[in-house]
């Protein structure tokens, strides 16, 4: 049997429709693009600020400096000689610090920090937090895990899942937890959630970035831990002073568990929320549809007529 | 205004395979979003032009589908499976547009001008008795819930294999069969021995 679509030779789009439709593609993703470039000036501005802050107040002062580099660099060498740190990144590698300490989400980086007195430099590189005092340490974050060599002294290595210890001088060690965020970029939740479980997604939760939280919301949601994942999205939006952008998409993504949960109302809210925040504009029809839906399985069928009459993008 | 629907750029006098215009694309080429748009965006619009019956749906929903394909092909694990991807976005899309639809309709909207149904949509070559059967299917599958009618479409229409239904609706096997079925059932009413024969040889 053919299908029947062999019959209907008229559903096929002429090039000017398709023309009009990728125009308009272009057009959606420009204005995501300009909204990109105007949060990467704010940033651009941010790093300018706490690179000047960091040189002149050393690792002391808990500044964000930014080290996407290209090639390798020194970031702090002799411009800290109160600590000794120096820091270097490795092509291709994305390192910054943060919270009086380093954080790595890709590629090498090499510490050494010369001093041993007063406390440890904490190297925060995927899923392991690694102590640094008198000691240098080569530290690799893969797409799948975090290895490091120390050359020289020895470090305190935590990780996320399982007990701290201590790696010597000529030791090398590997974490056999595979990166959950990793996994979960690569839509890969269900292996993340196994890495992680309920304990492993509290734990990484706490303290976690907005976007860590909503990996982590859609980890726990694929694991069947509903109530986990809304706690973390619930958190998530909470949290003042956070990208709007980032924050609106939590939003959105929270008012898709209510209604999974069954709770129109407060999904009517907070998909209303997230077109208050900076949502992306592909997102913001589906935004006001779904709101107006969950209005009236809510019973409030004249707040679901506000959204359908609004105008939007 | 000049023309913007892009072309496949040839890489050494060969048209690029998908999984290498996907490739090309997550490092940010342009061209490669573009040819990976013009080589499946007749398809995905004709197949979203005969499950939503609408052009304007259709339209609406192919730009969306596109989006959201070019906005998350990081997340596309083996991007020779580009095509069947895709169409699994644009079915999705679809369902947002069925679910609208309902939902314009309890709050006593009009309904979506439906300007591409089947018999619509048929060629010039189809002869009158079996445009009337194609009238009949339409209105019977407009009265069918959302998946029935979507399987129905995709199984009879569209041509897809079973598990390539389940795995666009996100149903199991056995449940697609069941939907298919109570279509079926529903659809048997309709007098349309050439089309519920089978169609036409």
């Amino acid at each position: 049997m053919k299908p029947l679509k062999t019959l209907l030779g008229r559903s096929t789009p002429t090039t000017a429709t398709l023309d009009r439709v990728w125009a308009g593609i272009k057009q959606r993703e420009s204005a995501r693009r300009r909204w990109s470039l105007e949060l990467g000036l704010g940033v651009g501005a941010l790093v300018a600020a706490g690179v000047v802050g960091f040189v002149v107040f050393g690792l002391r002062a808990p500044v964000d400096v930014p080290a996407v580099a290209v090639a390798p660099v020194a970031l702090v060498g002799d411009s800290s000689p109160s600590t000794g740190v120096r820091v270097a990144v490795g092509e291709r590698a994305e390192a910054w610090f943060a919270h009086g300490g380093v954080q790595v989400s890709r590629g090498v980086v090499k510490v050494t920090a010369r001093v041993g007195s007063g406390a440890p430099l904490e190297v925060t590189a995927g899923t392991v937090r690694v102590q640094v005092a008198a000691a240098v340490v080569r530290v690799e974050v893969m797409e799948h895990g975090v290895s490091l060599v120390v050359e020289e002294g020895e470090v305190v290595v935590r990780p996320m899942l399982g007990a701290a210890q201590t790696v010597r001088a000529g030791a090398s060690w590997t974490d056999r937890v595979r990166d959950w965020r990793a996994l979960a970029r690569a839509g890969e939740l269900a292996e993340a959630w196994a890495v992680l479980g309920p304990e492993g997604v509290t734990a990484a939760g706490s303290g976690a970035s907005l976007e860590d939280q909503t990996l982590l919301a859609d980890i726990a949601a694929s694991g069947g831990a509903r109530r986990q994942a809304i706690g973390l999205l619930e958190h998530a939006i909470a949290v003042e002073g956070t990208d709007r952008t980032e924050r609106a998409v939590a939003a959105y993504d929270l008012g898709l568990r209510y209604v999974e949960e069954g709770e129109p109302r407060l999904a009517a809210q907070v998909f209303e929320r997230s077109i208050a925040l900076d949502l992306p504009v592909a997102l913001q029809r589906d935004a006001r549809a779904r709101a107006a839906e969950a209005w009236v399985r809510a019973g409030e069928p004249e707040r679901a007529r506000r959204w359908l009459d609004a105008p939007g993008p | 205004m000049g023309r913007v629907l892009p072309f496949s750029v040839p890489v050494d006098g060969v048209s690029p395979d998908d999984a290498s215009l996907v490739a090309r694309a997550l490092e940010g080429a342009d061209w490669a979003r573009g040819a990976l748009f013009s080589r499946h965006a007749p398809a995905v619009m004709a197949l979203l032009t005969r499950l939503l019956s609408s052009t304007a749906d259709a339209e609406d929903a192919t730009q969306d589908t596109f989006i959201e394909a070019l906005r998350d092909l990081r997340h596309l694990r083996v991007p020779a499976d580009f095509p069947r991807w895709v169409r699994r976005i644009a079915v999705h899309q679809a369902h947002r547009r069925f679910r609208r639809r309902k939902l314009l309709a309890v709050l006593g909207f009009d309904g979506t001008p439906l300007d591409a149904t089947l018999d619509q949509l048929a060629d010039d070559a189809v002869g009158p008795e079996l445009r009337a059967e194609l009238v009949l299917v339409q209105k019977a599958l407009e009265r069918r819930p959302v998946i029935e009618r979507t399987a129905w479409v995709l199984r009879h229409v569209e041509g897809f294999e079973l598990t390539e239904i389940a795995e666009a609706l996100e149903l199991s096997l056995a449940t697609v069969k069941r939907k298919l079925v109570a279509a079926q059932d529903a659809l048997a009413e309709v007098p349309a021995p050439t089309l519920m024969a089978g169609g036409p040889r």
